[in-house]
């Protein structure tokens, strides 16, 4: 598991006044961070508008990204190299380069643009603090004994 | 006034596809040195293969060849989204690589109801044409629209758009500032299952909807 003692506040401190102010919007109306996790992968724009572009509708990716996050905080293997940098970075950088660096390895496994999914990631990190990683990883049926990276 | 070389900062935007060939997306424009801004609906939340296709248009009085079957680009990666108000902000990926523009970025607080605008955006990039359009219009109305639980600035403009024209800026009448930003047509619950030359018979009609650019500024 990540080698971190998380903190419940500021996860979204690092992001753009659009996007913060949104996000905390949205979680203040009672959402949780799943649910806002969710819509932002899932759709654009307003209710009742239909985009004038020329691309197909927007597939969610939401799962995707979750599972590469769970993989990265719970312990999955695969990332163990990546954990121990993550640790070093939460040392130097806190929060936001924490954020920073989890979305550039997920982004790159899941084919997505990195500042794409900053904000979910920033999300996934806001409940596994509430929560607590240990719950959170159980909760995601996650094996949490694999030893820290 | 609108400047003079506008058609080297609104720029269509498209993505290569399989097999090289490059597909038309939507509209976007130079929102800073490096950065431009187009709907998140264009894009998506993947940059792959993106690009600002350049030399299309410069001067909005030039005759645009059609015929030029000539299509360059500049790769652009995604450096901000917000899905929610439909922005994403594009950079890029050339570092060396700069824009330059005489507007600023407004809001829709700039332009009451009944104010004349001007929008520009590249219509009918569907079927591959790319001819930088103006559209004169006035605001119909100031509203705030629903995203989930968040209501966001919008202008309704009396005009009606085509698919590739998301993501044009909204000029006040002196050309000065971008104060929104077009996203689309208003369909009553969703879009159809019908389409009709590739229009959805829901949004044929005489308006459009323009998200507040102070959103955009928001994301720089």
């Amino acid at each position: 598991m990540l080698a971190i003692t998380l903190t419940t506040d500021g996860w979204f401190e690092g992001l753009p006044k659009t996007q913060s102010e949104s996000i905390e919007q949205l979680v203040a109306s009672g959402k949780s961070e799943e649910e806002v996790g969710e819509l932002w992968l899932s759709r654009t724009g307003s209710n009742n508008t239909l985009g004038f572009g020329v691309g197909g509708p927007i597939q969610s990716f939401y799962t995707n990204v979750k599972n590469e996050f769970v993989a990265f905080v719970c312990g999955d293997a695969k990332y163990e190299e990546e954990r121990a940098q993550a640790a070093q970075i939460w040392n130097s950088q806190g929060k936001v380069g924490l954020v920073s660096m989890v979305a550039a390895v997920v982004a790159s496994t899941v084919g997505l643009a990195v500042a794409a999914i900053v904000p979910v990631i920033a999300l996934l990190f806001s409940l596994a603090a509430k929560i607590g990683l240990n719950a959170f990883c159980g909760a995601c049926n996650l094996d949490t004994t694999t030893p820290a990276g | 006034m609108m400047d003079n070389h506008i058609g080297r900062v609104v720029l269509p935007l498209g993505r290569i596809v399989n097999g090289g060939a490059i597909q038309p997306l939507g509209t976007c424009f130079a929102v800073g040195p490096r950065k431009f801004a187009t709907a998140a609906h264009v894009t998506g939340p993947t940059d792959e293969g993106l690009l600002a296709i350049v030399g299309r248009a410069d001067s909005l009085s030039d005759y645009q060849d059609t015929t030029n079957p000539q299509v360059n680009g500049i790769t652009l990666k995604i450096a901000s989204y917000s899905p929610l108000h439909d922005i994403v902000i594009l950079e890029i990926a050339d570092a060396s690589s700069q824009v330059s523009f005489g507007y600023g970025l407004g809001s829709s607080d700039m332009i009451s109801t009944g104010a004349p605008v001007q929008s520009l955006g590249y219509p009918h990039a569907d079927h591959g044409r790319l001819v930088l359009t103006q559209q004169s219009s006035m605001v119909g109305a100031r509203i705030l629209l629903g995203a989930d639980n968040l209501k966001i600035k919008h202008v309704v403009l009396n005009t009606q758009t085509r698919p590739g024209q998301s993501g044009g800026p909204v000029f006040t009448a002196d050309g000065r500032f971008v104060c929104a930003m077009i996203v689309g047509g208003y369909v009553p619950g969703g879009p159809s299952s019908i389409s009709l030359g590739g229009i959805d018979p829901q949004a044929l009609h005489q308006t459009t909807h323009a998200v507040s650019a102070e959103y955009i500024a928001g994301l720089i």
